[in-house]
Order: C-alpha cells, then sequence, then structure tokens
C-alpha cells in the first residue's frame, strides 16, 4: 500500500467508525437501559434519513433537516415503546418479533413513500468540499472530517452527562440494577421511555449524518441495524467506551481488508466479531451477564 | 381510640411462574420491630419482593398506614413510605458512595427530620470517608451500610431488611444490630427477614416464623430462645449454632 494510500483507507475506517459510533449508541444506551435489543433501530435510521431528506429539500436547510430527523424519530420511538413495547417488557422473544415486525412494516411504508429511488444530502457549505490535509500531505473529503469530529463531541457530551448528572447516574445504575432503581422511588418506566426516545432520535440524527456521507436509500436500515449489532456484540452491550472502541476496531478491520484482498472483505468484520465472541462472550467491555 | 396500624398484610399469596410461593400470609406491625424468621426456600425473599412491589404476581391486601400497595409501581411503594435493603445487598457496583446518595429523588417529610446525605455520613463516617470510591470495591460491612443508607435517603416509615447479616464478620453484626436499635428508637418501623435466631432476637421482640410460604407461629424472642425445641422444629438448628 502506498502512503497517500494507506492514509486514505486509515482516514476512511475512521469516519467510518465515527457513523458506526453515532449510529450504535442510541442503540447501547437503549439495551443497557432497558434490556431491549431493538431489532428496528435501523428503520429508525432510514426513517431518519428520509424525513430529514424531505425537509432540508422542502426548507432548503440541512440543518434543519437534521434537527427534524432527530426530533420526530425520537418521538416515533416514544410511541414504539409507550404502545408497544412496555406491554411486553422483560419477553425477550415478544421484543424480538415485535422490533423485527416493525421494521418490516415500517420498510414497506418508507418505500411506498419514498420509492426506490436514492436520495443525496447537500450539506452545508462549510462542511463540503475537500480539504488539504496539513503534515500529512493528502487530500480528504471535508464532511468525512466533520463527521469525525461530530461524532467526538457527541461521545464527549455522553460521556459528560453518564459521569456528571444525576440523570446520567439514574441510568448507570439501572444498567447496574433496574429493580434497585424503581426501589428508591424512582419511576423506571419513565426512564425507559426516555432514553427510548434518545437512542431513538440518535438513530435518526445518524439518518442525515450518515446518508449524506454518500446517500439513503430503501436497504440502509439492514445495512446499518446490523453494523450497530456488530459494534454492540465486539464492545460489550450496553458500554460506551466499548461501543467507541469497537466502532473503530470493526471499520479500520473492515476498510484494511477491503483495501486488501475485497474479495473476502465482507467475511472478515464477521470473523471479528466470532473472534471476540468466543474468547470474551460478553464482549471487549462487557460486564459477565 | 385504636389507631391503624403500621403496616396491615392480609391473605398475600405470590406466584413465581407456576410455583405459588407465598400462601397467604397475614402480618401486622405497628412501630415495634418484627422479625420474620425461616430456613432457606421458605419464601422469605419472595415475601420482601411481594411487599415492595418488586414481584408482579401478587394478590391479597397490603395496607400501608391505610394504603393499598398491591398493585402499585415500586417506586409508588418506595414514595409511600417503605425503605428497601434486599438480600445481597444490590449496591450499584459502578456507582460511588456518594453518586448513590444523589440517585435517591428527594422527598420531604411531614415532621420535616428527612434524611440528608449530611445526616447519613453522620450515622456512617465511614461511608464520608469513602465518599468517592466504587461501591463496588467497598467491604461487605460498608456495602451493607450504604444499602441501608439508599433506602433511608427515601425517608421510610418503614423498613425492610432482607438478611442483612449474611456474609458478615460477627464484629460487623454487632455494630450493624447497634445501628438498627439506634433507627428503632428514632421512629423507624423494621421489618427484618432473618435465618439467624441470634440476629432476630438481638433486633425484635416479636418473631413470626415463616414455613412454606406460611406464617407457622407467632412468638415472642424470649418464648422462642427459652424453648429449643421450637427452634430445632421450625429453625433447625440451635441457638449456639446459629449465633
Amino acid at each position: 500500500m502506498s502512503w497517500p494510500q494507506f492514509v486514505t483507507v486509515t482516514l476512511n475506517g475512521l469516519t467510518l467508525a465515527a457513523l458506526y459510533f453515532i449510529v450504535a449508541i442510541g442503540f447501547t444506551l437503549i439495551f443497557g437501559v432497558l434490556r431491549v435489543v431493538n431489532l428496528a433501530h435501523g428503520s429508525l435510521y432510514l426513517f431518519g434519513g428520509y424525513l430529514g431528506w424531505s425537509v432540508a429539500d422542502r426548507t432548503g436547510s440541512w440543518v434543519l433537516g437534521a434537527f427534524a430527523a432527530l426530533l420526530v424519530t425520537a418521538l416515533a420511538g416514544l410511541v414504539l415503546q409507550l404502545g408497544l413495547l412496555q406491554r411486553i417488557h422483560g419477553q425477550e422473544l415478544r421484543e424480538a418479533l415485535v422490533t423485527i415486525g416493525v421494521s418490516i412494516v415500517a420498510a414497506d411504508l418508507m418505500l411506498a413513500r419514498w420509492g426506490g429511488f436514492t436520495y443525496d444530502f447537500s450539506p452545508p457549505k462549510v462542511i463540503t468540499g475537500g480539504l488539504r490535509i496539513p503534515l500529512l500531505d493528502v487530500g480528504y473529503p471535508r464532511y468525512r472530517l466533520f463527521v469525525l469530529a461530530f461524532a467526538i463531541v457527541l461521545g464527549l457530551v455522553v460521556w459528560f452527562v453518564l459521569a456528571r448528572t444525576r440523570l446520567g447516574i439514574i441510568v448507570r445504575a439501572a444498567i447496574d440494577d433496574r429493580d434497585m432503581v424503581a426501589a428508591v422511588g424512582i419511576d423506571v418506566q419513565r426512564l425507559f421511555a426516555l432514553m427510548f426516545a434518545i437512542g431513538a432520535g440518535l438513530a435518526g440524527l445518524a439518518g442525515v449524518i450518515g446518508g449524506s456521507v454518500l446517500s439513503i436509500s430503501s436497504g440502509e436500515d439492514a445495512r446499518y441495524l446490523l453494523a450497530s449489532l456488530i459494534v454492540v456484540i465486539v464492545g460489550g452491550m450496553g458500554s460506551l467506551p466499548g461501543t467507541a472502541v469497537a466502532a473503530v476496531l470493526v471499520a479500520l478491520v473492515e476498510q484494511y481488508s477491503l483495501a486488501l484482498f475485497p474479495t473476502y472483505a465482507a467475511i472478515v468484520s464477521f470473523l471479528l466479531m466470532v473472534v471476540v465472541l468466543a474468547l470474551r462472550p460478553q464482549g471487549l467491555f462487557g460486564r459477565p451477564a | 381510640m385504636t389507631s391503624v396500624p403500621l403496616l396491615e398484610v392480609h391473605g398475600l399469596h405470590a406466584y413465581y411462574g407456576q410455583s405459588h410461593v407465598l400462601q397467604g400470609i397475614d402480618l401486622v406491625l405497628g412501630r415495634e420491630p418484627l422479625a420474620v424468621l425461616g430456613r432457606n426456600g421458605m419464601g422469605k425473599t419472595t415475601l420482601c419482593l411481594a411487599l415492595t412491589g418488586l414481584l408482579p404476581s401478587v394478590r391479597g391486601s397490603v395496607r400501608l398506614a391505610g394504603h393499598q400497595l398491591i398493585g402499585q409501581p415500586p417506586h409508588r411503594i418506595a414514595a409511600l413510605g417503605v425503605g428497601y435493603v434486599p438480600q445481597g445487598r444490590r449496591i450499584f457496583p459502578s456507582l460511588t458512595v456518594e453518586e448513590h446518595l444523589r440517585l435517591v429523588p428527594r422527598r420531604g417529610t411531614s415532621t420535616g427530620d428527612a434524611w440528608t446525605p449530611e445526616r447519613i455520613y453522620a450515622l456512617f463516617p465511614r461511608l464520608a470517608e469513602r465518599r468517592r470510591q466504587p461501591a463496588g470495591t467497598l467491604s461487605g460491612g460498608e456495602q451493607q451500610m450504604l444499602a441501608i443508607a439508599r433506602a433511608l435517603l427515601t425517608n421510610p416509615q418503614l423498613l425492610i431488611m432482607d438478611e442483612p447479616s449474611e456474609g458478615l464478620a460477627p464484629v460487623i453484626v454487632e455494630h450493624l444490630i447497634a445501628t438498627l436499635r439506634h433507627l428503632v428508637i428514632g421512629g423507624l418501623a423494621i421489618l427484618l427477614v432473618e435465618q439467624r435466631l441470634a440476629v432476630a432476637t438481638a433486633l425484635a421482640q416479636r418473631i413470626a416464623i415463616m414455613v412454606s410460604g406460611r406464617i407457622a407461629l407467632e412468638t415472642t424472642s424470649d418464648m422462642l430462645l427459652a424453648d429449643p425445641a421450637l427452634q430445632q422444629r421450625y429453625l433447625g438448628v440451635s441457638a449456639q449454632r446459629a449465633a
């Protein structure tokens, strides 16, 4: 691999990692607190992407599209939790089947509304175009660097909330032992609804941010659900540092293998997951169940 | 004038899936501590879970100062004045001592002398020394203090404790009993679930013995301690061995 190629592949890996992190963080927060594996997470990503595109198209503002995606998918998540999942809480098989069912219905509804076309976003001028990176001496799309910066800021914000605020204390306590959180007088159903809304909103926002890296079209839901699953399984369900480290690991492995042996690249990230599961079933940063 | 008892349990049944664990419990508790004794597997922990709302399949009646608790979610039951110190302590390993105290919602009490983190640290100076330490790294005795502190901060009228002496060294158990006596004098009602006769009788004069999901016998500490045959029959241990 030549130097510019190596730098480009590494940057591709890191920026893809950033995107995986933004998508997976909501997934892992929902799992950590509610113990629900939300298999409709990819649908929320795709819904956010389409919706953000439509709003941006009408208003001419990408930022407005991103905000709309965040808010409307958060609301959709709230409806999903309060309307369906709350009734079957703790019944894992039913939760899996209901969220798969929702994702199938949602995929068809979105196909009916937005069709099979590919939609391209136009993010604001300041974060588009190319950038000559000093020192490394390679050109790189400015937008992908924005995604990287955004993921880092998001990670820091989530870390700060978890480490320093009372909500963060409640969330960490709930990841440890939900029943004891209820026993000290905290309404865990309200906490669950809030976490589901936050996780869903982040998925929807990721739809706009990720859709702007390439484009958005039907089928992206399954792709990002799978990516989220691999990332949180490797990192350890419910762990913020685990999600960050695993996103970098999975994305770098994916990009390097695409560059080095493209034919077998698809199986390498699964191989990584299999190896982690064999050696550390709880994931890199997960606690044993 | 007859006042309403603090806790009235009537015909309480509880289920784990198909198994019928509590089979009609009747208990009345005033301000005086009550200890529920029984061997392993008699339903003692299930009783605690049923009273705190953490077990959904429950029927019967549980009234706290007149309020029906059956059917209420656990956080409502906590708000009505039931504090819970669970078996195995179940502190939050990823939170520090201080964060445990910040977690609990602050609620005023009618009398105004609410528990605050400052009062907790005065009661348990050990916790003040360890306030920045992750709770998972505390010793068993310190974790037990923290579990009690967490329950006290909800300003309970009734404290339900499930085997608090389990896994603690004798000197720590003595300290624990002294603390609980101090709380009883302060007006807190305690329902103590225990396997160890010596711990139960050290705190409570009233003793209820649980066998197979029912209260088999209500007696007093003095009578139980004076009757080894009774101890043998219901607990299968002698007082010496239990101590």
